[in-house]
C-alpha cells in the first residue's frame, strides 16, 4: 500500500497539477457563492471540456471545482445567511449572526481554516485508512443507516428553548420530507402535483427557510450590519478568525472525524454531515448558550464536518462505484468519460490513479488557504451594500437558485410558501434548525425505516445483536446524556468545594 | 402579546391542517407501509401542537393575572405585528414577480421587481433605480445562460 501511495505522487509532480488546482478552486469558490447553484451544476458544466484534458488532469479540475463550490457556499451563508449549498446551512447559524455584529471577517476566516483544515485531513485520513474504511462502509445496512439517521435527529434535543416548539417544527420538517412518492412508489402529500413526485425539492425550500425569510427581516434594516459597527474589509480580522480556529482544536478534530464519517454513508451527504456535527458541538460546548447568537465554534463545527464529508463521499464513489450524492454522481460520470470505472475494478486496476486523486484533494486544502483568502476579502465588502440594492439582488438569485435545480416555475412557489414558513418559525420562536434538519432526514427515515421493517420482519431482535447498530445506540445515548452528565459532575463539584 | 399569541395559534392550525389533510390523502393507501411513518408522525406532531396550545393557554391566562395587564397589553398592541406593511407589500411583490416571470420572461419581470422593491426600501436616485438593476440583470443574464447554460424564463420579451 505504501510503495502505491508514493508512486501516485510521481503522476503529480507537473505544472498542470497546479494550474487546475488553482484554476478549479476559483471556478468552484465563485460559482458555489451564488445561492442554489451547486457543485454539481458547477462540475456539470465543465464535465464536457473535461473530456479533452488528460484523465487525471480532468479529475483534478473537477474536484477542484467541487471544493471550492462547497467552501463557496458558507461564504454566502456566513454574509447574507444564503447557503450557496445545502451543506452551507449550519454555517450560517452563527455565522450570520456574527456578521450582524460586525464580526465577519472574523467568521469568514475561521471559516477558511476550517474548511482547509477538513479537505486537508480528510483526504489525508481516507489516503491511509481507504482500505479498511472501504471494508467498514460495506458492514452498513437498512438497520444500520436508520439508527444514523435517529442519531441524527437527537440533535433537535440539542436546540435550547422551549422543547414542544422544538418537536412541533421538528415533526413538521419530518412530515414535510416524507411527502412525494411513498416507499411502493404511490404519490402521497403532493396533493395532484407531479412535480412533486420526488418529494419537495430540497434547494428551493431550504432557500426559502434561510434567504426569503431573512429578507423578510431585512426589509426592515438599512444595512445588514447596522448601528455604528464597521463592515469595512479587514485582513487583520479575517487572520484574527483564522487564529480563532486554533482555540478549538477539540471541536475542530471532533468534527472531522463526524464529517468524514457521515460523508462515507451513500446518500447521507454533506448537508446532515454539517448539521450533526453543529448540533453536537453545540452540545457540548461550555459556550453551548451562545451557539445561534454569533459563536464563533459553531461555524468550524460545521465548516469542518462541510468539507471532510467531501472526502467521505469521493472515497466511497472510488472504492464501490457508489455516488453519495449529485456531485459524486457527475464525478463518476468524468471517471467513466476517461476509461476508469469507479468502483472494485477502479481499485484493482489503477489504485496509483485513487490515489493520486486523494492526494490531490489534499494539496487542494492547502490551496484552497490563498484562493480563499483573497475571495474572501473583496467579497466581503458585500455587507456594505444597502438593503434596497441587495434585497432585490438576492432575491432575484434565490428565485433564480430555486428554477436552476429543475428548471421548473413551480420551485420558485416552494421558495416563497417555506420562506413564509421559515420567517413564521423564526418570529413565534420555533427553532429553525430543527424545521430544517427534520425536512433534511425525512425521506431518509421513512426509507430506512421500511428496508429494516420489511428486511426484519418478525425477527426485531436481532437487530440489536448486530455491532455497529449498538455502537450507534450507545454513542447517540452518550451524546444525549453528556450535558446533563456534565452539569451534574459541575454541581457536585461545586457543592464539595462549599464544604470543604 | 395578544397579538402574538393569536398569531401562534394561527401558524399551528395552519400546519396542523396540512398534516391532517396529509395524512388523510396517505390513509387511501392500501399497504401499511406506506403509512406507517407519516401516521405516527401526524400522531406525534398531533400531541406536540396540543401541548403547545395548552402552554399557551396557561401562559396567557398567567399573564392576565399579573398586575397592569391593560397598560402592558395597549403597549403591546402598539408593537409591530408579524407582518408590517412593508413586508405585506415586499411579499406580494415576490408573489407578481413569480406569476410574471413566464409571461414576461425574467430579464423584463427581474427589472420591474426590482425597480418596485428598492424604491419600497428608499431608494428614491432615478439613477440607481434605473442603472443598477440594469447592469445588475445583465451580468446575472449573460451569467446563468450563456456561462452556466441555465435556461432563464423567456416570456415574451426577454
Amino acid at each position: 500500500m505504501l510503495e502505491q501511495i508514493v508512486a501516485s505522487l510521481n503522476l503529480l509532480f507537473n505544472w498542470d497539477t497546479l494550474l487546475y488546482i488553482t484554476l478549479g478552486l476559483i471556478i468552484g469558490v465563485w460559482i458555489g457563492a451564488i445561492p442554489g447553484v451547486s457543485g454539481m451544476i458547477a462540475v456539470s458544466i465543465f464535465l464536457i471540456p473535461s473530456y479533452y484534458m488528460e484523465p487525471l488532469s480532468a479529475i483534478i479540475f473537477l474536484t477542484s471545482i467541487y471544493t471550492g463550490s462547497i467552501y463557496g457556499g458558507g461564504v454566502t451563508a456566513v454574509l447574507l445567511n444564503i447557503p450557496g449549498a445545502p451543506g452551507a446551512v449550519a454555517t450560517g447559524f452563527d455565522g450570520y449572526a456574527m456578521t450582524k455584529a460586525g464580526r465577519h471577517n472574523e467568521a469568514l476566516g475561521a471559516g477558511l481554516l476550517a474548511s482547509a483544515f477538513g479537505c486537508f485531513f480528510g483526504y489525508l485520513i481516507v489516503l491511509f485508512l481507504f482500505i479498511p474504511i472501504a471494508t467498514l462502509v460495506l458492514q452498513f445496512g437498512p438497520s444500520e443507516m436508520l439508527f444514523i439517521v435517529i442519531f441524527a435527529l437527537t440533535v433537535l434535543g440539542a436546540v435550547k428553548g422551549n422543547v414542544t416548539k422544538t418537536f412541533v417544527v421538528g415533526l413538521l420538517g419530518l412530515l414535510l420530507g416524507t411527502v412525494g412518492s411513498s416507499p411502493m412508489g404511490n404519490m402521497r402529500g403532493t396533493f395532484g402535483q407531479y412535480a412533486f413526485y420526488e418529494g419537495i425539492p430540497l434547494v428551493p425550500a431550504i432557500l426559502g427557510m434561510l434567504a426569503v425569510s431573512e429578507l423578510l427581516y431585512m426589509v426592515d434594516s438599512e444595512f445588514i450590519v447596522g448601528g455604528k459597527v464597521s463592515a469595512k474589509k479587514d485582513i487583520k480580522k479575517i487572520l484574527a478568525g483564522m487564529r480563532s480556529f486554533l482555540k478549538f482544536k477539540v471541536t475542530a478534530a471532533r468534527s472531522l472525524f463526524v464529517g468524514l464519517f457521515i460523508g462515507l454513508l451513500p446518500a447521507a451527504g454533506t448537508s446532515i454531515a454539517s448539521m450533526v456535527s453543529y448540533g453536537l458541538a453545540k452540545r457540548v460546548s461550555a459556550n453551548s448558550d451562545n451557539f445561534g447568537k454569533g459563536e464563533i465554534e459553531g461555524v468550524i463545527a460545521a465548516e469542518t464536518a462541510n468539507n471532510s464529508a467531501e472526502g467521505g463521499s469521493i472515497a466511497t464513489m472510488m472504492a464501490f462505484g457508489i455516488p453519495g450524492s449529485g456531485v459524486a454522481a457527475v464525478l463518476m460520470a468524468a471517471f467513466m468519460l476517461h476509461g476508469m470505472t469507479p468502483g472494485p475494478f477502479l481499485i484493482r486496476e489503477h489504485m496509483d490513479f485513487a490515489y493520486a486523486v486523494v492526494w490531490v484533494n489534499i494539496f487542494q486544502g492547502v490551496f484552497l488557504l490563498l484562493v480563499g483568502l483573497v475571495f474572501i476579502y473583496y467579497f466581503s465588502g458585500i455587507v456594505t451594500i444597502p438593503t434596497r440594492i441587495l434585497v432585490p439582488v438576492i432575491t432575484i438569485f434565490a428565485f433564480l437558485g430555486a428554477i436552476a435545480v429543475r428548471g421548473l416555475i413551480v420551485d420558485a412557489a416552494v421558495l416563497i410558501i417555506f420562506g413564509l414558513l421559515g420567517y413564521s418559525a423564526r418570529k413565534l420562536d420555533y427553532p429553525i434548525l430543527s424545521l430544517i434538519l427534520g425536512f433534511m432526514l425525512g425521506k431518509m427515515l421513512e426509507g430506512e425505516f421500511i428496508r429494516t421493517y420489511m428486511l426484519y420482519h418478525g425477527r426485531y431482535n436481532t437487530i440489536l445483536e448486530r455491532p455497529i447498530v449498538l455502537t450507534i445506540i450507545a454513542i447517540s445515548i452518550i451524546s444525549v446524556a453528556s450535558p446533563y452528565i456534565k452539569k451534574f459532575y459541575l454541581n457536585w463539584q461545586e457543592s464539595r468545594q462549599s464544604e470543604s | 402579546m395578544l397579538r402574538e399569541k393569536a398569531g401562534n395559534i394561527i401558524f399551528l392550525v395552519i400546519i396542523t391542517t396540512f398534516a391532517a389533510l396529509y395524512y388523510f390523502d396517505t390513509m387511501r393507501l392500501s399497504r401499511l407501509e406506506e403509512r406507517l411513518v407519516v401516521m405516527a408522525l401526524f400522531f406525534l406532531m398531533l400531541a406536540a401542537v396540543a401541548i403547545n396550545i395548552a402552554q399557551l393557554y396557561f401562559e396567557t391566562v398567567r399573564e392576565k393575572k399579573d398586575a397592569g395587564t391593560a397598560v402592558e397589553d395597549q403597549k403591546h398592541e402598539e408593537e409591530e405585528g408579524m407582518f408590517s406593511k412593508k413586508k405585506l407589500l415586499f411579499i406580494t411583490g415576490a408573489i407578481l414577480y413569480l406569476l410574471f416571470l413566464n409571461i414576461i420572461g425574467f430579464f423584463l419581470s427581474s427589472f420591474l421587481f426590482f425597480v418596485a422593491i428598492s424604491w419600497l426600501l428608499g431608494n428614491r436616485k432615478i439613477l440607481s433605480l434605473l442603472a443598477v438593476p440594469t447592469a445588475t440583470l445583465i451580468v446575472i443574464y449573460v451569467s446563468f445562460s450563456h456561462f452556466l447554460n441555465i435556461n432563464l424564463p423567456r416570456g415574451m420579451f426577454l
